[in-house]
């Protein structure tokens, strides 16, 4: 039996959050023409749906979402992703976990979807666990991360399940032709004939409804990890999701911790 | 209650709530805390975005997709979630989801669109002219959703 505590846990997510940490800054880094001045998420336009916000907030946005301030953003989140497996202390974590929630701030709500969100919580439950060690708070942070991973396959595929299109199969056609996701000529190719796409949505709905089963047994656990993983990475692959198998990546020694841990004691 | 049961509650409770928009505003923008998880749960034909432009004492031209086609890779994929960023912007203004018709959301989506259009216009037309956008919807026939005025570029 290898050992598996808290801490192994928090070091193991550090090293993988270092990853899409760093890559949410680099990549808006190298888009940055798009959000300086003059871009379509240039702060001049953004900033007028502030309109009416206190004063000493629009100063502080100002400050730190313009273009100069949010480049010194993304260089501290950069600088924070690589300090992140290093450092033991809940400040790297807490710092790229401000950056990442300034940048969902900044671009009204979000600019990766669900990918900002699992970063922030990976970041957050990181920052909380490192901050507290064998202390109540690791727990917490730690099971948070846990929880929030197995809800998010948990009611993706309850959600899917009460779609008539999901499944009948016809919701995967429909996601193939969607002009924004790169999809390889390949898998259309496998994915052409109506029982394919059934398989397929299928084998989705029943994958994400019964990852709560990781949480009560070791064989369960095994199975749906390697299984998510295969599934991130065809994500990457069909739909061009990169950031969303890096993030994900990184929550589960959460779902390791508690499960061997926390539910096996 | 054990661990394990107390999560399969809450997920539960958390599949069975409809979703609920935050609208705009600072509470939207802190929307990324509050994650839904309800990933490709409907899918709907995506919106697409087009502009034409007017060369000075011409008729305008026909339209133009403005959307790039997404490319990148495994571990960096900046340009192709660009391209997923403007599909978003362009369905969150055809969408009532996000944002009320008389929030001010609604005009800044609008003239972030406008930014988007008045760049591919700009490939075209160098820096003088005229140029128009709109969105339509590939629903069967052809269904426009929003059209701008004709803007100077």
């Amino acid at each position: 039996m290898i050992a598996f505590d808290a801490t192994s846990a928090s070091e193991l997510i550090a090293r993988l959050a270092a990853i899409p940490t760093a890559i949410a800054a680099l990549e808006l880094l190298q888009v940055r023409a798009s959000w300086a001045d003059g871009g379509a998420w240039g702060w001049s336009i953004l900033r007028r749906e502030l309109d009416g916000a206190p004063r000493w907030l629009m100063v502080l946005c100002d400050r730190t979402l313009g273009a100069a301030g949010f480049t010194a953003v993304l260089a501290v989140q950069v600088a924070s992703a690589v300090v992140l497996p290093w450092v033991d202390s809940p400040w790297p974590a807490a710092t790229a976990w401000a950056c990442a929630l300034l940048c969902a701030f900044r671009f009204r709500g979000s600019y990766n979807g669900g990918s900002d969100s699992m970063l922030l919580v990976v970041l957050g439950g990181l920052a909380l666990a490192r901050g507290d060690r064998a202390g109540v708070l690791e727990t917490v942070g730690l099971a948070y991360i846990a929880a929030q991973l197995v809800l998010s396959y948990f009611v993706a595929g309850a959600a899917k399940l009460s779609q008539p299109s999901w499944r009948s199969g016809a919701a995967v056609h429909q996601l193939l032709s969607l002009p924004q996701y790169p999809v390889p000529n390949c898998a259309r190719r496998w994915l052409g004939t109506d029982a394919a796409v059934r398989l397929c949505a299928w084998g989705v709905i029943g994958f994400e409804c019964l990852f709560p089963l990781a949480l009560v047994s070791d064989y369960a656990a095994i199975v749906l990890t390697a299984i998510a993983i295969g599934f991130h990475v065809v994500n990457v692959v069909v739909l061009g999701l990169n950031r969303f198998l890096w993030t994900w990546l990184a929550a589960y020694p959460a779902l390791a911790y508690v499960r061997l841990v926390l539910i096996d004691s | 209650m054990s661990m394990p049961a107390i999560v399969l509650v809450v997920a539960v409770l958390a599949a069975l709530t409809a979703r609920r928009s935050l609208g705009g505003g600072l509470l939207g923008r802190l929307r990324a805390l509050l994650p839904a998880w309800r990933f490709f749960d409907a899918i709907e034909p995506t919106p697409r975005l087009c502009v034409r432009v007017i060369r000075p004492g011409d008729s305008p031209g026909r339209w133009i997709d403005v959307m790039p086609k997404p490319k990148g890779g495994f571990f960096l994929a900046s340009d192709r979630n660009l391209v997923l960023a403007m599909y978003a912007l362009v369905e969150r203004l055809v969408s009532s989801d996000e944002d009320a018709p008389d929030a001010p959301g609604i005009a800044v989506t609008y003239a972030q669109i406008t930014e988007l259009a008045r760049e591919r216009a700009r490939l075209e037309l160098g820096d003088s002219g005229l140029f128009q956008w709109c969105i339509t919807d590939h629903q069967g026939a052809r269904l426009e959703r929003a059209r701008s005025e004709f803007l100077p570029i």
